[in-house]
């Protein structure tokens, strides 16, 4: 037997077999096609928050081993008062930076998906390029930037605007100004690819009937693009939240966040449970907004808006 | 004539890269006219009709809309609106909210707004569907919500691009009917866009014929229909048999014709022909214009007759197509429609028959 004449036959029973899960025929045949995906997300996503879960609720023993007998001390200690400002400041500076990525990323998306032509291409390459870049030589690059002996420093004080250096490093601006840096890709290509998303005719259509540019934006373009807002700011606001590498290295005692909180606990302090405990906290506000917001949104416009493309 | 065109089109040229779609576009169309663009696709019909809406700006040339040049100005300060080809209907608003958008603009009262809608909904004959989403409509009735909302903001001029290019043929038949209907009932100017032929001659009062961004030919669908002025509008509009015949004789009175190298066909010169003797001219005959005998016809002066071999019978439902080969050495045949019931069935393939045109139905042009 010839290859040539097998293949056509493997060929014909691979297509036997989709055509009987498509339609479904084949009873418990979409379990094995998602099998592959369900075990990566199990690995990877719900066996590490549920070893956090687990953990919280431990003991920490002497010289930060677990001791497993179950407590809830791990989340008194951590909803104690002395902490809510550590939280309170995280969803600020997160919000902070998501509005400010939003601000900057939203002409962006606008004019790569309007305007760039021809260079859409290489312009999304030029946004994605630093994203890819290791993180800690970013922070590293920031850091020269912004220290006292700094590029930064040296033009303003080069322009007379200054009259001696300015401590930027270890100030809110920096790390808020790191968080921007590091997250605004998040904002911009779910913003772009929402943008681009919409019919162009639907603009047409918005002027034709005698819309001008800023009222086809208002009532056309902008409405069709908040799921893509919406979307870019979670995207920006979650991870955000738990960032600690632009606090620990552009930051100082007064931008210690929940993400340092945490992690001081599972590496410096050796506190386990405690920064279980934390985490899961945390998890739980986080995805408890989301869920609300979903919720809301599955009435509203916008989500008709989604279903319909 | 005397009367201002609604809209006037002069010389309109428009390239897209180093390619030039329009080459030289001029038109004029009168108020309450139904008119219609017709050619293939790449014709440049959708780019003439997108430089009338304001959505693309001639290289030259100028656009007049009621006398007043527009050719600068947005689509947003001209009073066209259009129907794009599709639908374009904005997916966050529900039925009501989309006929309404250009009234909104215009701040009309809530009450006028409400009327106004409704009476446009009632016209494409949609009422009480005003609270319904665009994806819960089906194909042909967003293509009246977009007709309506082009109509409630009672616009001079209507453009149509290709509307009914998405839906299934009887739905656009029927929907042929409406839209020619609301054109008679508002009185409102349209231009229309399509590339069916019988689309073009079911709605339009004038045709104009788009062939490689010129227009070809204009005028009503019969003359167009029945002197098409090249053997490309007799090919694109209806079905014609296209041959090639060099002409044998040409005094001024007959010419003698040899087409496709075997048959002979001796006519009245039509009026204007003017290939020279040894010329190869292109020559046309409809299909329905071609009567088949099976039994040779009485010699008939006025009429031209040469024999065939039939060689199908095609069956169309109300007509049946009869293809025949008359030219025994070139693989050209030619097809004649019999309207109606045709006394023969495919067994009767092979028979030898005979063909008789009128010769005012081999449509011929001057070069």
């Amino acid at each position: 037997m010839t290859p040539g004449k097998a293949a056509p036959r493997s060929f014909g029973r691979i297509d036997a077999f989709l055509s009987s899960v498509v339609s479904g025929r084949l009873k418990g045949a979409s379990h094995v096609l998602l099998a592959p995906s369900s075990l990566v997300l199990g690995l990877f996503l719900i066996l590490p928050v549920v070893l956090i879960l687990a953990i919280s609720f431990t003991k920490r023993g002497p010289y930060g081993s677990l001791v497993w007998s179950f407590t809830t001390s791990n989340y008194l200690q951590a909803l104690r008062p002395a902490y809510f400002p550590v939280l309170a400041r995280s969803f600020l500076f997160a919000g902070v930076t998501t509005l400010l990525c939003l601000a900057i990323a939203y002409p962006l998306a606008y004019a790569l998906s309007f305007f760039a032509g021809g260079f859409r291409g290489a312009l999304i390459l030029m946004l994605m390029v630093p994203f890819w870049n290791s993180c800690l030589v970013a922070i590293y690059s920031w850091m020269i930037l912004l220290g006292r002996e700094g590029l930064l420093n040296g033009l303003l004080l080069r322009l007379g605007l200054i009259q001696a250096p300015v401590q930027f490093l270890g100030t809110s601006f920096a790390v808020i100004l790191g968080l921007v840096y590091f997250y605004l890709p998040f904002m911009v290509l779910p913003l772009y690819a929402c943008l681009e998303k919409i019919p162009r005719s639907l603009i047409d259509a918005s002027k034709d009937l005698g819309a001008g540019v800023a009222t086809t934006f208002l009532k056309v373009t902008l409405p069709l693009s908040l799921p893509g807002v919406f979307a870019g700011c979670i995207l920006t606001f979650v991870p955000c939240v738990g960032d600690f590498l632009t606090a620990d290295f552009l930051g100082g005692t007064k931008t210690y966040l929940i993400g340092n909180l945490i992690a001081n606990q599972f590496l410096a302090a050796q506190d386990w449970p405690f920064g279980g405990a934390m985490a899961a906290i945390l998890i739980v506000i986080l995805s408890t907004g989301i869920f609300a917001y979903l919720r809301l949104e599955s009435g509203g416009p916008e989500a008709d808006a989604l279903k319909v493309r | 004539m005397g009367k201002t065109p609604l809209l006037e089109i002069s010389r309109i040229e428009k390239s897209f890269g180093s390619q030039k779609i329009l080459k030289g576009i001029s038109l004029q169309v009168f108020a309450g006219e139904f008119l219609t663009f017709l050619g293939p696709s790449g014709c440049g019909k959708t780019t003439t009709l997108r430089i009338v809406a304001g959505f693309e700006e001639p290289d030259k040339g100028t656009v007049r809309l009621n006398g007043e040049d527009v050719t600068r100005l947005p689509p947003y300060k001209r009073d066209v609106h259009t129907v794009f080809q599709h639908y374009a209907l904005f997916p966050h608003f529900d039925v009501f909210e989309n006929v309404a958008f250009s009234l909104r603009l215009e701040k009309t009262p809530e009450p006028e707004v409400a009327s106004r809608v409704r009476g446009a909904l009632d016209l494409v004959k949609l009422g009480g569907f005003e609270k319904r989403r665009i994806d819960q409509l089906s194909g042909g009735q967003q293509q009246r919500v977009a007709v309506a909302r082009s109509l409630v903001g009672r616009p001079s001029l209507l453009l149509l691009d290709e509307p009914l290019g998405a839906l299934d043929l009887k739905l656009r038949r029927q929907m042929q009917l409406e839209l020619k209907a609301i054109q008679k009932k508002t009185g409102i100017t349209f231009v229309y866009v399509t590339h069916d032929q019988e689309e073009a001659l079911t709605l339009s009062d004038r045709i104009a014929v788009f062939n490689a961004g010129e227009i070809v030919q204009l005028g009503d669908p019969k003359s167009i229909y029945e002197t098409p002025r090249s053997s490309f509008v007799a090919d694109f509009i209806g079905s014609a048999n296209i041959l090639e015949a060099q002409v044998k004789l040409n005094d001024g009175e007959h010419v003698v014709l040899l087409v496709e190298d075997e048959v002979e066909l001796r006519l009245p010169r039509p009026v204007g022909f003017n290939g020279a003797e040894g010329a190869k001219v292109p020559l046309a005959i409809r299909p329905e214009r071609i009567s088949v005998h099976f039994e040779e016809p009485a010699s008939d002066a006025g009429r031209l007759t040469f024999p065939g071999a039939l060689q199908d019978v095609v069956y169309l439902g109300s007509a049946t197509q009869m293809i025949i080969s008359p030219f025994p050495k070139s693989a050209k045949v030619l097809a004649a429609t019999i309207m109606g019931k045709a006394d023969v069935s495919i067994d009767g393939a092979r028979r030898r028959v005979w063909c008789e045109v009128s010769p005012r139905d081999v449509l011929l042009w001057p070069s």
